[in-house]
């Protein structure tokens, strides 16, 4: 089971209000967290207005956010507690991987 | 980016999530690098999406939009020796960062040296226990972040 297999990207979203303060850090935190698990992912930071329209496979935000997007989202949305948890960070990437990848 | 000594702040009163919000503001405006209208900006925020910016356990970054109302990148900190509530899983929070940027990208870096600061709790325990500025100016710069 060598070479042709193709290898699905994510296209991961991290939103917040204005897509340019904590969900930049909340970003960065995704990148790690998917690269650390040998996940390929494009990650990227939205803003609450437009998050829903945008097309992506999943989006992480806080818990405030997420009352808002989880009504319009056509995709799954996890809420992330602590943004700078990497344990938490990483467990969700993990679950979101298990139940949604290949 | 570095935290410049004169963008450090430490409130012993005890403040709501506005008079909070109001005093990160007047720090970012009296260093000069955001005109009146982006505090406003930060409470229209806070209005419309609550208090989502409180982004972990203690920490709240505060922040508004890019726009013409932002004169500078800056990194500002209040340290709430009260804590203050603003209604989040994250409540109270102690350390209150504002944060404005002219560019969108500009966030990236300015974000990635608090981000690695925030991560680690004892930095964060001691830098919510400083006393004094000089206190909590060397320990930014112990960090990396300060200087």
């Amino acid at each position: 089971m060598e070479g042709e297999e193709v290898v699905k990207e994510f296209k991961v979203q991290a939103v917040c209000g204005f897509g340019v303060g904590s969900s930049t850090l909340l970003k960065m935190k995704l990148d790690q967290a998917f690269r650390h698990h040998g996940v390929a992912a494009s990650v990227f930071a939205g803003d609450v207005g437009s998050s829903t329209s945008t097309e992506c496979d999943v989006i992480f935000t806080s818990r405030e956010l997420a009352e808002f997007l989880t009504p319009k989202a056509k995709c799954p949305v996890i809420v992330i507690d602590s943004f700078v948890n990497k344990a938490e960070i990483e467990a969700k990437v993990l679950q979101f991987v298990k139940e949604y990848g290949a | 980016m570095r935290i410049r000594k004169e963008n450090l702040r430490i409130c012993r009163e005890p403040m709501n999530p506005k008079e909070a919000l109001l005093v990160i503001g007047q720090l970012l405006l009296d260093c000069g690098s955001i005109k009146p209208q982006y505090v406003e900006d930060i409470f229209r925020s806070y209005e419309q999406f609550g208090p989502y910016f409180v982004i972990a356990p203690s920490i709240a970054l505060a922040h508004a939009q890019p726009s013409e109302s932002v004169l500078a990148d800056d990194i500002a900190l209040v340290i709430c020796k009260t804590p203050v509530s603003f209604g989040s899983h994250n409540d109270p929070v102690r350390l209150l960062f504002g944060l404005c940027s002219r560019e969108s990208h500009q966030h990236i870096e300015n974000l990635a040296e608090l981000a690695s600061i925030l991560a680690d709790d004892e930095v964060v325990q001691a830098l919510a226990n400083a006393e004094d500025i000089d206190a909590l100016y060397v320990l930014l710069s112990d960090t990396g972040a300060g200087g």
